[in-house]
């Protein structure tokens, strides 16, 4: 489980570069939020992943908190943008 | 379902959620989760989903199962495309559909069936008197009436399994309704 | 390993590659709603994979409950989310790929008064 565990994260770590990236590129705020959006989704899966390696719970609060948290701001962005134009 | 079991629901729903939250199954969560859930419905007596009145539950569990198969299948190629090395060329578009509209728990539950499927996004919804228009954006496009078929498909369990059989024949009669691209909408003059 | 840690492996693995896959298909297609289909959706997916086979590894009910209420709340708000987006993008003009063939949204105008015919681009 260490070893598998292991490859998730770096798989993750792959996967978060790649949105900081994107996050980074010039583009539009729409582009801007769904790059965000990824990274929370990596961010959540090292927390799901970590309590596989662990087998305790200790952080899923936090996972819980994060991904509803997530969805409140994407929501956020996303009627700041209509107002907006952009 | 009346208004008074679907609140009832609601707060079942609501105290499961309390109760998972805590991680424990003791009688003060529920207890807990039953004054939190009581206190959210008293604040907002319009909160919660928009619940289906008629649920056929084999109809929704195929619903189910044929809408996962397409996720699946869907996330699948989506994901090929991703790691193959061009040159492929993406041929998007975005495609008016007409689905039944007298039933808002159905067009909700369409629009967020084709949302969660890659390859497919709700960008827009517009309702009319007998309908309502989905604007979709495909990532593989291949012709208005390919599109329209595959959400047909959907379309055609859910009603199975979230109408009751006279609304459902009113259903088979308006979505052969002409389509908006046919130029005219009934109350409207083409 | 026992069976299970077989199962939650193979589930963790999937999970991690569809999260790797949706963030390279985010740096490779060329407008925001093909990165949406490409990033966001498959990312879910794997997010939901992840949260099973975690949910096989924790020991405490307590805590598969919030692996799987984590997984339900996610598999009902990114299809609204996703949503949001598309539509807040379409409405403040995001650009439309080269790629694209046809907009009926387009034809149908800002407040849908028309019911004109698409217009191939």
């Amino acid at each position: 489980m260490e070893i598998v565990t292991s490859v998730c994260f770096g798989g993750l770590l792959v996967a978060a570069v790649l949105c900081l990236v994107r996050l980074v590129r010039p583009g539009s705020l729409a582009d801007r939020i769904v790059a965000l959006d990824s990274l929370l989704v990596v961010t959540v899966s090292g927390i799901a992943v970590l309590a596989a390696r662990t087998g305790t719970g200790a952080f899923l609060d936090v996972l819980v908190v994060t991904s509803l948290l997530g969805f409140l701001g994407t929501v956020t962005v996303a009627r700041y943008m209509e107002r907006r134009g952009a | 379902m009346s208004s008074v079991t679907s609140r009832l629901a609601f707060l079942t729903w609501l105290v499961v959620v309390w109760v998972a939250l805590w991680g424990d199954l003791s009688v003060a969560n529920v207890v807990g989760g039953l004054a939190a859930g009581a206190a959210v419905l008293l604040a907002f007596p319009h909160a919660g989903p928009r619940r289906p009145r008629y649920l056929d539950p084999v109809g929704a569990l195929r619903f189910l199962g044929y809408f996962l198969v397409q996720l699946v299948s869907a996330t699948a190629l989506v994901a090929w495309e991703v790691v193959t090395p061009r040159p492929w060329r993406l041929n998007e578009a975005v495609v008016a559909v007409r689905v039944f509209g007298a039933s808002d728990a159905v067009v909700t539950l369409l629009a967020n069936a084709i949302s969660l499927t890659p390859g497919t996004l709700t960008l827009e919804v517009r309702r009319d008197d007998v309908a309502a228009t989905l604007y979709v954006h495909v990532l593989h496009f291949r012709g208005v009436e390919q599109v329209r078929r595959d959400v047909e498909g959907l379309e055609a369990r859910a009603l199975r399994a979230f109408c009751a059989p006279p609304v459902l024949r009113d259903a088979v009669a308006t979505i052969h309704l002409p389509r908006p691209d046919a130029a005219a909408r009934p109350g409207e003059d083409a | 390993m026992t069976v299970v840690d077989v199962v939650a492996s193979a589930l963790l693995l999937s999970g991690v590659a569809l999260s790797v896959i949706a963030a390279i298909g985010l740096n490779r297609f060329p407008d925001v709603f093909a990165r949406m289909h490409a990033a966001t959706k498959p990312a879910t997916l794997g997010l939901l994979l992840v949260l099973i086979g975690a949910a096989l590894r924790v020991a405490d009910s307590g805590d598969v409950a919030k692996l799987l209420l984590a997984g339900l709340l996610q598999f009902f708000t990114a299809p609204v989310g996703a949503h949001l987006v598309g539509r807040a993008a379409y409405r403040a003009g995001t650009e439309l790929s080269p790629d694209t063939s046809l907009d009926e949204l387009a034809a149908a105008g800002p407040d849908g008064g028309a019911s004109a015919p698409g217009t191939p681009r």
